[in-house]
């Protein structure tokens, strides 16, 4: 035995060491994030929706400063007209400022708007409504309602949402079991029908107030996409911080005498980071087509005002076996369904690049 | 006739970051009633080896790219899916490693021992679980007519590794491949096991193909042992000898790193140091060099072939009667001289 | 099994009476009544028609009332000779205020046969593309057919019921005429809303089935299988397909849920007279009674659907045990 520990040394050669040291240095990855947007951009489709969104999100924004028809005006003869084509008719002088209520950005924008191009406006390339209103326009002025709302509902479930999930995880014991509870009754009430209730009730002018709101409808609107649309993320966010406080390297730190604070700063946050962003790119369309859902039953955004879902109703609305406006229904639901569908891409994308994904669930 | 010749088993994985040799020129044979054991760690390509035997594993990313199995004078590597299907269950069983998971959670024990009789044999349901009750009666299962219609999760691990051999060998088959079949399980359980196999195989005659990397196991259940490293056999010998004189210093090593009464402070546990090679990586010489307290110039070069320890040729030529005794190593004589000291 | 079904029937009479309470107290607390919006009535008769429907009862009896039965009268809660029947204990939901001489129960049993019979088609379809096209997905992975189902489940994803209804109205419908777009009568008159409402989950559907079937495929007892000299069929069909379906079974709560506020959608694209074209209506016309009942029946059948999936789970997973997890 002595001869072999000897002879077991001279096994175990310096360069093996050297060897084992380069090969730590090669693997190690430079940093997480770069690793992850590396693998986010090998994937073609989710990159190509990334930029169709950005594009989209732009339009949506520049949509007042852009040379459309406005939203409101309207043509009644001959409507609904079919879609002109751009190389027959690429732009007109027919503009005519009818525009709702603004906020005081847009009204700039829609000035800047007329100062540029005057009455010059596009054709009519994806037709107009059955009351003469162009398509394109109020596709792109539309566009604003459901990126509003995406973003609304982002916004509420990365606080409260986050904010729940982290509080209840970390807390435990009664804390966590009480909020969880508050959470499963909210949960287990349709959703759909509490919503349904709450924007036709509140909406409703009241003869107590003088035929004035509590809210404004729009207020209504977002109040209640918002509340809908925090509840997965706060189980989500409570589920991956429970887990992370008792993962051994935690543990680790904390036997190390690591306080509260740093063990969330270094190993909870980065470590939920993730998944809170995939849970935002699964929330954004399931909001959009909540937002066109309600619409779609006249519960969402009010003339003037459009939506997607108001659109699409309309589309519905306008088909009959006499008259084809097939671009009323097509149109809208194009621009839907891209949207969504690129949502969906990216968040598949998101996913593998952060290798979330088990099994697809 | 051996039972089962298996002759320059050469099988390859591609994989995403190049392609490895998993199984590099196996040779060897099997006897009818004999049994057989394959050594070597994890990656050494044992278990690729008996599963490439009956094409269980997954192609692609396998590859079988030369070699020939003759199992009844039959090469199973030229067999088609349908002949193979035909082969597997009923004339070769197979037990892998962790009966927890290789038994389906969701069906009746009843029904998955009945299943390949009722797939070869054209047997009545009733014939089928008369016989699966018969079979569990056999491993050691209490209350055989009641554990049929159990389902998995309701037996022990020993219980569950018990029915897994029991279902092997449903059909009589004539081998017997065992993957690790001890592994999951408590030492005590290990034993009886091993001792169950033991009588199956006198009571039945049937031949055991032994995947292992417990050396222990081997010293007292195979009469052969085929010691594999980095996918191919580094050395075949009788189990006897092989404990008596290993004469490659894999299995050197491989011997002195399992715990015995003389194991102490004083004279601790040796360990092989490293690890085993980059598989994807090829190999110059001998993939056991860079770990080898033996190595010559030579092994960085050209790789030994398996031939009779060099100086113990003679002894070798008196001891041909059992079955030829080879090692690859080309200081396989200063091996075999060390280990007796 | 019997714990857990006392446990689930408890929790959900828990959850029914939460839902029935909130709306009841929801659709009191916003301004208007419903017969605010109309002609205006001259004050007696507007007395005489709230008192036929005790609306000019107290909140908290008329709660009460909604909850019944309470043979009020002979205990003498409300010291008036008011003799009240009925209440949701009671089955029985009292008279729609908006539909004139109809009870809601009527308006129910008329609608929500009709309602189920969309649904049940919905999950047909839904079932019928996913598990085909998820089984075909899976069988060969990363070929042809599995781009193409898999290309497929992520546009039915994206697409909203609506829209699909829209496109089907505009293809099918008009321009082949294959079937009927819209209205109610024939068996005919439910394939498009049912594949509509269908295609989203059937989408989704496709998707667990074929992650589930390669799961199982690549499990160790698969290779067991394959050991023992099973057929591929078999291995598919008894061994994968089982695990498979777990994951599918349980989406099936989620579904029917989704299912169901779908169909509030559809049956408007389709002018088809179920219980989901009566839920907004009698929410916006303030029908108290109406509304109360649609809700009452979706959040029932929407919570039963979900304890008889767990059942089902359970009955075809042995490993799991109710009394236990419950």
């Amino acid at each position: 035995m002595s001869r072999e520990q000897s002879s077991g040394g001279g096994w175990f050669r310096e360069a093996d060491y050297d060897l084992m040291l380069t090969e730590l240095e090669r693997s190690a990855p430079t940093s997480l994030w770069s690793e992850v947007r590396r693998r986010f951009r090998e994937q073609r489709a989710a990159r190509w929706s990334a930029r169709l969104l950005m594009v989209l999100a732009l339009l949506a924004f520049f949509a007042p400063l852009l040379p459309l028809p406005s939203p409101a005006a309207m043509r009644l003869a001959g409507a609904p007209h079919a879609p002109v084509a751009p190389w027959s008719e690429f732009v007109n002088q027919r503009y005519e400022p009818v525009y709702g209520p603004l906020g005081a950005l847009d009204r700039a924008l829609v000035a800047t708007r007329q100062k540029l191009f005057g009455k010059t406006q596009l054709g009519s390339w994806l037709g107009t409504d059955t009351k003469g209103r162009d398509t394109l326009a109020r596709i792109l002025w539309g566009s604003r309602t459901s990126l509003l709302v995406a973003l609304c509902a982002a916004l509420t479930s990365l606080s409260l949402g986050v904010a729940w999930g982290a509080l209840a995880g970390l807390s435990g014991g009664r804390v966590d079991n009480l909020m969880m509870r508050a959470l499963d009754v909210l949960q287990s009430i349709p959703t759909i029908f509490v919503v349904i209730f709450l924007l036709s009730f509140l909406n409703a002018p009241s003869a107590a107030l003088g035929g004035a709101r509590l809210l404004s409808r729009e207020q209504v609107f977002f109040l209640v996409i918002g509340a809908v649309s925090w509840l997965s993320m706060a189980r989500v966010v409570r589920g991956q911080v429970l887990a992370l406080r008792s993962a051994p390297y935690v543990e680790a730190a904390r036997a190390q005498g690591a306080s509260l604070v740093w063990i969330v700063r270094k190993h909870v946050w980065p470590n939920v980071l993730p998944v809170v962003g995939v849970y935002v790119t699964l929330t954004l369309p399931a909001v959009i087509l909540y937002e066109a859902f309600l619409s779609f039953l006249g519960l969402g955004v009010e003339a003037p005002n459009v939506s997607w879902g108001v659109l699409a109703a309309d589309g519905a609305e306008a088909l009959s076996p006499l008259v084809s406006s097939w671009w009323l229904v097509a149109a809208p639901s194009t621009a839907l369904a891209a949207t969504l569908l690129a949502l969906g891409l990216v968040g598949d994308g998101l996913r593998d690049a952060l290798d979330l994904r088990r099994g697809e669930r | 006739m051996s039972l089962l010749e298996v002759r320059n088993l050469r099988v390859r994985f591609e994989t995403a970051r190049g392609w490895v040799q998993a199984v590099d020129s196996v040779s060897f044979d099997l006897d009818a009633g004999e049994s057989l054991a394959l050594v070597g760690e994890s990656g050494s390509g044992k278990s690729v080896t008996a599963m490439a035997l009956v094409s269980l594993l997954p192609r692609p990313p396998a590859v079988i790219e030369t070699g020939e199995a003759r199992f009844d004078g039959r090469n199973l590597l030229a067999l088609g899916e349908r002949e193979l299907r035909r082969v597997r269950g009923r004339e070769i069983g197979f037990v892998f490693q962790d009966p927890s998971t290789s038994l389906h959670p969701l069906m009746t024990l009843g029904e998955q021992l009945t299943e390949a009789l009722r797939v070869h044999e054209k047997v009545s349901q009733r014939v089928a679980r008369a016989r699966a009750i018969e079979a569990l009666a056999e491993v050691g299962i209490a209350e055989p007519d009641a554990r049929v219609d159990s389902y998995p999760h309701e037996l022990s691990g020993g219980m569950r590794q018990r029915a897994l051999i029991a279902m092997a060998l449903m059909c009589r088959p004539k081998l017997l491949i065992a993957d690790e079949p001890t592994t999951a399980l408590d030492v005590t359980v290990q034993a009886q096991i091993l001792e169950l196999l033991r009588e199956l195989q006198r009571r039945h005659g049937l031949a055991i193909l032994l995947i292992t990397h417990d050396l222990g196991l081997v010293a007292d259940f195979a009469r052969r042992v085929h010691v594999m490293y980095a996918g191919s056999i580094v050395e075949s010998a009788s189990a006897s000898e092989l404990f008596a004189r290993p004469a490659h210093p894999y299995t050197l090593g491989l011997l002195r790193s399992v715990p015995t009464l003389a194991t102490s402070l004083e004279h601790p546990l040796s360990t092989i140091p490293g690890s085993a090679p980059d598989p994807t990586k090829s190999v110059h010489g001998c993939p056991f060099r860079p770990r080898c307290g033996f190595a010559l110039a030579s092994c960085e070069s050209s790789r030994p072939p398996l031939l009779p320890p060099l100086g113990l040729q003679r002894a070798a030529a008196l001891l041909s009667a059992q079955g030829s005794r080879r090692s690859a190593c080309f200081e396989s004589a200063r091996v075999a001289a060390e280990a007796r000291t | 099994m019997i714990r857990f079904l006392v446990r689930r029937a408890a929790w959900f009479a828990f959850t029914v009476w939460a839902v029935i309470t909130i709306a009841f107290f929801l659709m009191r607390a916003v301004p208007g009544g419903p017969f605010s919006s109309e002609r205006r009535l001259p004050p007696s008769i507007e007395a005489a028609v709230e008192a036929r429907y005790h609306l000019d009862w107290p909140l908290w009896k008329q709660y009460l009332q909604m909850l019944g039965p309470l043979n009020l009268d002979e205990r003498g809660w409300f010291g008036d000779s008011t003799r009240v029947t009925g209440g949701v204990l009671a089955a029985d939901l009292g008279p729609s205020l908006q539909h004139r001489d109809v009870t809601v129960n009527e308006v129910l049993a008329q609608s929500l046969p009709i309602s189920l019979a969309l649904g049940s088609v919905a999950l047909f379809w839904a079932l019928t593309l996913g598990l085909s096209g998820g089984l075909i997905a899976a069988l060969w992975p990363g070929g042809k057919l599995d781009h193409a189902a898999r290309a497929l489940s992520t546009l039915g994803l994206a697409l909203p019921n609506f829209v699909i209804a829209s496109l089907l109205v505009l293809s099918c419908a008009i321009a082949f005429r294959l079937f009927p777009v819209a209205g109610w009568g024939s068996a005919a008159h439910l394939v498009l809303p049912g594949f509509a409402l269908g295609v989203p989950f059937g989408a989704y559907v496709a998707r667990l089935f074929r992650a589930g079937l390669l799961e199982a495929l690549a499990h160790d007892c698969v290779r067991t299988a394959r050991a023992k000299g099973v057929p591929r069929a078999r291995i598919v069909w008894r061994h994968a397909m089982p695990s498979a379906l777990m994951p599918v079974i349980s989406f099936l709560g989620p579904a029917a849920a989704g299912i169901l506020t779908g169909s509030l959608v559809i049956e408007k694209i389709f002018a088809i007279p179920g219980t989901g074209s009566h839920f907004v209506a009698s929410a916006l016309n303030r029908d108290y009674a109406l509304a109360m009942g649609v809700t009452l029946v979706y959040t029932v059948l929407v919570y039963g659907l979900n304890v008889l999936v767990d059942v089902a789970y359970t009955l075809l997973d042995p490993r799991i045990d109710l009394e236990r997890d419950a």
